[in-house]
């Protein structure tokens, strides 16, 4: 069977586009490595795989991103609804890349150049909406458009912009260099065996590839050979590959369902698995009570695991559920739907020495996900070190499972409040490492946050700062100038107001003074912090806002 | 990470220094069998001295509480004093809690906490804990819930950390300890009297008998931890930093542990 005609639209730059950043040297960062750049970026010299330091060596301008597929695959909801006009048969291989078969349309449409031209058009103008609505401007092009055989072709007629004639893919692919297919480990070893392009590859025998290269390899062959990327020994598939789940009451939050989906997930990858099968195409599908529906394909380019699975129901709803009111749904989502439409031999995978040592154990994941199913999913939490000056705003809280996202951490976070757009990193002068990194990088890197209390740090932060009372010697209140100093020596704490206990205070520091975002009329706070040393060995942390104290902390 | 000194205890009656605190004991000592070491979880070198086979007992119950001989020295200095409910409480607790996590989250065995909201996370990672292995459940849930919520953290993780503030049941209690020990996981309890229920007394209204909101634990243990004593070093009147603190730490059990080791703990900044 020769491979499908297959339609793929490539949007360049995406991650740029979705941040508001396009047409500015820009990057984006994961674990410190630039891991997508931008045109203006790349024509400084920026290449991938630099480290941030090297990469704004080259471009002193360089605005750096965190890598954010959410953020992108929210952001490219709109063009795949744009693309949806032309046939529902869309399948997504990441934000940016989107892929439909080509025959039906293409003669609906009057013909593949007809189809191409129309589709192109419409992407162009969905792209520009999407990019005005984040902020920044439209890349030039806005979207390239191809046609070949097979999504592998395709891919590549899309980054040239052509139309690919039915039967002509593998003469066409024979000049492509080998790095094109995405394995940089084999595209180095063919290097140095002397085969530098498809063609060369193509050549080689493929039983021989196939024992020199493992099934990995044999796959790379077919796609150089303008074949499919069909898998190369499927055994009996299961019967039923969709899981389903209804849900009473209907739920309207991305993160409810992404947890429904970890359910779903483990279930479907649970099936696969007795076939020594592992997917790599997706059908995820969504229904709400109005009987509103979303169904999208996802092809990894990877077999997917459980837990990638759930990133693109993520994704996907996500989009959908804070996308544009017009095709956002009216009503909750009442049915969860995840089928495997493609499957490949699982080869399992290695995990790498030294990253599985802290790596939650499967039975560490079960388990937290059952306490999830009885308290539900934001109520198992782990911690993420963050900047701030209090001792509860250095820490911000994410619920298991869920990417440490930055803007959580901010909304947490009163002293960093997030101002619309993305403004709100350049507004404290430096654009700071995600969480995720902070904390893998063990403490030390989070950076520099002036004014913060000193180490050590108190033991007990109240979750609401308790109402007290600090009398002078005299038994008036003390307060805190504007110049920040106590009005009287701090004597007795009285707790709780107006409370008949009072204790004397043996030893006091400070008041620290902590003017935060005065420039902002909404989110500006003005405290002054004191510690307290107490007669019966206890220490605490005072603060002051608005006259009144409160015991924020107790160094227990 | 934050280093720790530790100092010989001022020698009580019959009370020894613990022993491999300050270097090696000149005295030969009767071995009480150490415990192998897939049988205890390990803790921060400082504290190895404390607990009899050098850890935490896995599949063990661990209190965290009042000292159990009472110690009139801990009584509350000064007039008038705030009430009997406060002269209970021991300063450290806490601290000795983020120092007993540190040591196995880490190297990398998961630990869970369970219905302590308050703990600052950032002493926890200053005393060297890695927030990476540490899952915190700030609300576990009413009476029913709770414990099945710990019975399945205990199959899960390697350590849990529960802190109480409704009254546990003894059946519970029992339960949650049979089910630590058949999973070779540490069940580490927070109970009565730590500042953290007098705070909660203030919160919840009841300031007249603010030690009441934390529970005690009813059941069996094997290691009771205390905090006997506490100062604070390096601040002044009006001027200076909390700097320093030293904690004496004790824990008594039952078995090896018989005999209350004590340590003297001095956490610097």
């Amino acid at each position: 069977m020769p491979p499908v005609r297959t339609l793929v639209v490539w949007c360049p730059d995406w991650p740029f586009v979705a941040a508001g950043l396009a047409g500015r040297p820009a990057v984006v960062l994961a674990a410190n490595r630039v891991i997508a750049s931008s045109a203006p970026a790349r024509a400084e010299g920026v290449h991938l795989g630099q480290r941030r330091r090297e990469a704004q060596a080259c471009c002193p301008e360089l605005v750096v991103v965190d890598e954010d597929p959410a953020r992108d695959a929210r952001g490219f909801e709109p063009v795949v609804v744009a693309i949806a006009g032309f046939t529902p048969r869309l399948e997504l291989t990441r934000p940016g890349v989107c892929a439909l078969p080509a025959r039906a349309p293409a003669r609906y449409f009057g013909g593949e150049a007809s189809l191409v031209e129309k589709v192109r058009n419409t992407v162009a103008g969905a792209v520009m909406a999407a990019a005005g609505a984040a902020g920044g401007a439209a890349p030039e092009p806005p979207c390239r458009v191809g046609i070949a055989d097979g999504p592998f072709a395709a891919r590549l007629a899309a980054r040239e912009g052509v139309l690919v004639p039915p039967g002509e893919a593998p003469v066409w692919l024979r000049h492509f260099e080998v790095e094109v297919l995405g394995l940089p480990l084999l595209a180095d070893v063919l290097r140095r065996l002397g085969i530098r392009t498809l063609g060369a590859f193509a050549e080689l025998d493929e039983g021989a590839v196939l024992a020199r290269f493992g099934s990995e390899g044999g796959l790379a062959h077919r796609l150089a050979r303008g074949l499919d990327e069909r898998p190369l020994a499927l055994g009996d598939p299961p019967a039923d590959l969709t899981v389903c789940r209804a849900l009473d009451p209907p739920a309207d939050r991305a993160d409810a369902l992404s947890f429904v989906a970890v359910g779903l997930a483990d279930e479907l990858v649970g099936r696969l698995a007795p076939h020594g099968l592992a997917a790599t195409q997706l059908l995820v599908e969504a229904e709400t009570e109005h009987g509103e529906s979303l169904q999208r394909w996802w092809r990894g380019d990877r077999p997917f695991t459980a837990r990638a699975m759930v990133d693109r129901v993520r994704w996907q709803l996500e989009g959908w559920l804070q996308g544009p009111v017009i095709t956002a749904p009216t009503a909750g989502v009442t049915m969860l739907r995840l089928t495997v439409t493609g499957a490949v031999p699982d080869d399992g995978r290695q995990m790498d020495l030294e990253g599985s040592l802290s790596a939650p154990g499967r039975q560490v994941e079960r388990g937290l996900a059952r306490v999830q199913g009885l308290l539900g999913p934001g109520a198992v939490l782990t911690a993420v070190r963050t900047g701030g000056r209090g001792p509860g705003e250095q820490i911000c809280f994410v619920a298991w499972g869920e990417e440490p996202d930055k803007d959580l951490g901010r909304r947490a976070n009163s002293a960093k409040v997030a101002r619309p757009g993305g403004g709100d990193k350049r507004a404290f002068g430096h654009v700071h490492p995600g969480p995720r990194a902070a904390i893998a990088q063990a403490g030390p890197d989070v950076p520099p946050w002036p004014g913060h209390l000193p180490p050590p740090s108190p033991a007990l932060v109240h979750p609401v700062p308790i109402p007290v009372e600090i009398l002078g010697p005299d038994g008036a209140a003390v307060g805190v100038t504007g110049r920040g100093r106590c009005t009287a020596v701090p004597f007795r704490l009285v707790l709780p107001i107006g409370g008949s206990w009072s204790l004397g205070i043996v030893g006091w520091a400070g008041p620290w003074p902590a003017d935060e975002r005065w420039w902002d009329p909404i989110a500006a706070r003005r405290r002054a912090r004191l510690q307290v040393l107490l007669d019966d060995g206890t220490a605490h942390l005072l603060v002051l806002e608005q006259g009144l104290w409160r015991l924020e902390a107790t160094y227990d | 990470m934050a280093t720790y000194a530790l100092a010989g205890t001022p020698s009580a009656a019959g009370v020894r220094p613990a022993a491999g605190i300050a270097g090696p004991d000149p005295r030969p000592r009767p071995v009480t069998g150490p415990l192998p070491a897939e049988r205890v979880l390990p803790v921060l070198p400082e504290l190895t001295g404390l607990f009899p086979g050098g850890g935490l007992p896995r599949g063990g119950t661990v209190l965290l509480g009042p000292a159990a001989v009472p110690d009139t020295r801990l009584g509350p200095r000064g007039t008038p004093g705030p009430g009997p409910a406060l002269a209970n409480r021991r300063p450290g607790l806490t601290s000795l809690l983020l120092l007993l996590l540190a040591g196995p989250s880490s190297l990398g065995h998961w630990c869970a906490v369970t219905g302590l909201p308050e703990l600052g996370l950032v002493a926890a990672a200053e005393l060297g804990a890695d927030l990476d292995c540490l899952v915190i459940i700030p609300n576990p849930g009413g009476e029913g819930r709770w414990q099945s919520v710990v019975a399945t953290l205990l199959e899960t993780v390697d350590l849990v950390c529960l802190a109480p503030d409704t009254p546990v049941r003894p059946v519970d209690a029992r339960r949650l300890a049979a089910r630590a020990r058949e999973r070779c996981s540490t069940l580490l309890v927070l109970d009565a009297c730590t500042p953290t229920g007098v705070a909660r007394g203030f919160l919840s209204g009841d300031p007249a008998r603010p030690g009441r909101v934390m529970a005690r634990w009813p059941g069996p243990s094997d290691l009771r931890c205390a905090v006997r004593e506490s100062s604070w070093s390096g601040l002044g009147r009006g001027h200076g930093l909390l700097s320093s603190r030293q904690l004496e730490a004790e824990v008594c059990g039952r078995g090896a542990a018989s005999r209350p080791r004590r340590g003297l703990l001095r956490l610097p900044a």
